[in-house]
């Protein structure tokens, strides 16, 4: 099966990722996040029914992940795929939602809390 | 005008007068003073009168020595 | 000497219809609340003199119809009037001025709808309007006017008597040396002057007539015209610095009154500016936060990383180890192949024996039966894990946290100062409110510097022109005394001695000043300080002391000043001021004073009541029950108190004078 060559968010994960805009410059600088904190926080294994298919392209992979890192540190945690960049899209998605809840119970005044 | 108080202001002129100047004619002078009592609101008018005064003065000098 | 005798107003403020209020010598009080148009009646007085009115902000008011009668201006009346009936050196005199609406108009809506006519009557005869302007100065000169129609509210303008460099003293100055004549001997040093000039002209005429004298009479001439153009550009500068100084005096109060708010609108300018620097350094702080957040995903996956990375470290060591290995096992078996296939050892160079060739044999068998391997499958594992371990690596960071931490925190305090200013900002605009012009407030305080840069130049000009005056006179003195020397004949002995006598005089007025001013000041500060001993309680404050503006000091037994004065104590030596000038006046007339016991207790209001007498022959108090005791001013003032009148409430818009 050939892996993603655009990475999208839902609707729901697009307006956390637009909210977040406050303190990154730009949405690759957001989904690199929400990426790295899912892989933190083991989202992965997170079946989260909010999260379904992505509905939105927003990203090329080769914008998004330029010099391939992204795609090793899938390998590296979790072994060798074919999919790399559907992993990479659940977990940005994955990560986004939990940032969300957070965002709604707590409200956005920082981003160091997640770090 | 009220005479009584421009007494001081003309006490003060004939002690100078009388120290100084005892030569120099009171009526002369206090005539002069009258004069800037009289035309306080109108410069115009107490400078003109000032002047016919001492002309006068002298005029009635002069005919009074022929 | 003037007195009032009646004031009839006429739809005047709160006073509906026709009211009149009869005066007698000695002492008249008008009660009346707060509200009730006390000072409405002393604006009476001011209007019917000099038709102006002032507020209770000592500014002169323009809105005409605010003076009218409100309860009559609802039924379409909008006009009013006040008549002054007075005595003056024996003769009575009938002031009228009123303000209807111009004829055409039902309704005004500015003051130019009004029409204003003035007439005063001396005995059954009306004045011409250039006679009533002649008289109405002799009677009572505006410029005098706040020491006989005294506000309370306005003590403030006697402490500027005190500060010397205040032009609103130097204007009251001026003022109270017009009540007590000294303008008089200055104006009569000058026409005496100007007659002196016009008689050196006229012997310089005679003079020239000889020839001889010529030359010096050509030289007088030239001087006494350079003398008249200095006398005039001196006389342009006084008039300018005079004019410059009472603008001055006015922005002075304006500044006064927008002191505050000057304050208030700079604190609030700063604030704005705070609110700048911090919206910056918030600019400044989140790009920087940005710049440090495009990199902390790194930072979250860090542990991991570091985790992964000592696992892919051994893992590399593991393949390492075993391609080198590897390599070894291939490097030897070729090494004894080679020896085998060569017969020859690769250590000594010797020829083998079967023993040695079996051995290697053996040793190429153990060789092959357990081969290290070193597959390309670990080899392409030893190239990536390579490049995980040098990606990796990179990219750990340990204090990014805390620098984002850090810049947030930065943040947050931005947003709380640019909020406290803010709310700071809306605090000061309901002080000051929408409708000051904020540039104004500052164009006056800047309009004032330019007229001190300005007032100051004026004063060094006026310095060197009265310098060469006194050159130009004495050059004219010189050449007079040689002309005079040389000059000869009955006319011209005539002349001298006219110029003598004349110059003689002009001495006398002039040193006339001096010694009248001396004379003055001494009188004021006796006749002041003996009314504040009369009305003060305070036995350790024994005299006043006068300084060049006639402001006075209040001295103790040990001649110290009396340096932080209370507001009552300000009110009495302005009472102790206006009962000396009264005395010592040429012009004396009546005190009209709106709560001249505002700010002191009882004892001092009991005491000025009991030395109102010695302020003037007729005093006429407005006054609010509280202000005074009512019983205890009849007992204190006795048969003094000869009228009572009480502004009594008829409704919000409408006061009824009764005599009481």
């Amino acid at each position: 099966m050939a892996d993603l060559v655009n990475i999208g968010l839902t609707n729901t994960t697009h307006e956390t990722a637009s909210s977040l805009l406050r303190f990154f410059d730009s949405l690759i600088d957001v989904a690199r996040f929400a990426f790295a904190y899912a892989i933190r926080e083991n989202l992965i294994y997170d079946y989260d029914n909010e999260y379904l298919e992505a509905k939105r392209s927003v990203w090329n992979v080769g914008s998004l992940d330029s010099d391939g890192f992204m795609s090793i540190l899938v390998q590296t945690f979790y072994g060798n795929t074919d999919e790399p960049y559907k992993t990479i899209e659940r977990l940005i998605n994955l990560g986004l939602l939990r940032i969300g809840k957070s965002i709604d119970s707590e409200g956005l005044t920082s981003i160091s809390k997640w770090l | 005008m009220n005479q009584p108080h421009h007494a001081e202001i003309e006490n003060s002129i004939e002690e100078i007068r009388c120290s100084m100047y005892p030569d120099v004619d009171k009526s002369l002078v206090m005539q002069v003073l009258n004069i800037e009592i009289e035309h306080q609101d109108n410069r115009q008018v107490a400078m003109k009168e000032v002047l016919k005064v001492v002309s006068q003065y002298f005029i009635s000098k002069g005919a009074n020595n022929a | 000497m003037l007195e009032f005798l009646r004031l009839t107003i006429c739809n005047f403020g709160p006073y509906k219809d026709e009211q009149v209020i009869d005066f007698k010598d000695g002492v008249t009080i008008i009660w009346g609340d707060n509200g009730r148009g006390k000072t409405t009646l002393l604006n009476a007085f001011r209007y019917a003199l000099y038709g102006n009115i002032y507020q209770r902000s000592s500014r002169k008011k323009n809105l005409l119809r605010t003076l009218c009668n409100l309860e009559n201006s609802e039924k379409g009346i909008f006009s009013f009037s006040v008549v002054l009936r007075m005595r003056f050196d024996g003769e009575v005199y009938d002031l009228c001025r009123q303000f209807k609406l111009r004829p055409e108009l039902s309704e005004p809506r500015s003051d130019a709808d009004f029409i204003e006519e003035t007439s005063l009557k001396k005995g059954s005869s009306y004045l011409s309007s250039k006679q009533q302007d002649h008289y109405l100065n002799k009677i009572m000169p505006e410029q005098i006017s706040r020491f006989f129609l005294f506000d309370g509210e306005l003590l403030s303008e006697y402490e500027d008597l005190m500060d010397n460099g205040r032009e609103i003293g130097l204007t009251i100055k001026n003022s109270i040396e017009k009540i007590l004549g000294v303008p008089i001997l200055t104006n009569g040093f000058t026409d005496i002057k100007h007659a002196l000039g016009e008689i050196n002209k006229e012997y310089a005429s005679i003079a020239k007539k000889d020839e001889k004298n010529r030359a010096f009479v050509n030289a007088l001439e030239a001087a006494r015209i350079k003398l008249d153009q200095e006398n005039n550009e001196l006389a342009s500068y006084k008039a300018e610095k005079q004019r410059l100084s009472q603008e001055k005096a006015d922005l002075e109060e304006q500044l006064k009154k927008t002191e505050k708010i000057r304050v208030l609108i700079e604190r609030k300018r700063f604030l704005h500016s705070t609110i700048e620097a911090n919206l910056r350094k918030q600019e400044e702080s989140i790009s920087e936060l940005k710049k440090h957040a495009k990199n902390s995903w790194l930072y979250i996956l860090s542990d991991k990383i570091k985790g992964n990375l000592n696992d892919i470290y051994l893992e590399l060591k593991a393949l390492e180890s075993k391609k080198s290995k590897a390599i070894k096992i291939k490097e030897d078996v070729y090494r004894l192949e080679k020896a085998l296939h060569s017969s020859i050892c690769p250590t000594c160079n010797r020829g083998l024996d079967e023993e040695q060739k079996q051995s290697i044999q053996r040793q190429i068998g153990l060789a092959q039966e357990s081969p290290v391997e070193f597959s390309n499958d670990d080899k392409s594992k030893l190239e990536s894990l390579t490049y995980y371990k040098s990606r990796l690596s990179r990219h750990i960071n340990n204090n990014i946290k805390d620098i984002i931490s850090h810049l947030e925190d930065q943040l947050d305090k931005n947003i709380v100062e640019i909020s406290d200013a803010k709310g700071k900002i809306e605090e000061i605009e309901s002080h000051i409110g929408q409708s000051t012009n904020e540039d104004n407030v500052f164009s006056a305080k800047a309009k004032h510097d330019n007229i001190v840069a300005t007032i100051t130049h004026i004063h060094k000009v006026i310095h060197q022109l009265e310098e060469s005056i006194q050159e130009t006179e004495a050059s004219i003195s010189g050449i007079s005394k040689k002309l005079s020397s040389m000059s000869t004949g009955y006319e011209m002995d005539v002349m001298s001695e006219k110029i003598r006598l004349v110059e003689k005089i002009k001495d006398i007025f002039e040193k006339g000043v001096s010694r009248y001013r001396d004379l003055l000041k001494m009188k004021v500060e006796l006749d002041a300080t003996m009314l504040f001993r009369q009305i003060s309680n305070e036995p350790d404050f024994a005299k006043l002391q006068i300084n060049d503006n006639y402001g006075l000091s209040i001295l103790y037994s040990d001649d110290k000043k009396n340096e932080n004065r209370s507001a009552g104590y300000e009110h009495i030596v302005a009472i102790s001021l206006i009962g000396a000038l009264q005395k010592n006046a040429p012009i004396q007339g009546p005190v009209v004073m709106d709560s001249p016991f505002g700010r002191l207790d009882q004892i001092h209001s009991s005491r000025i009541s009991a030395a109102l007498e010695r302020l003037s022959h007729q005093v006429i108090l407005l006054v609010y029950e509280g202000e005074i005791d009512m019983q205890m001013a009849r007992e204190t003032l006795g048969s003094r108190l000869t009228s009572e009148y009480s502004l009594s409430r008829v409704s919000g818009k409408q006061t009824q004078i009764v005599r009481v």
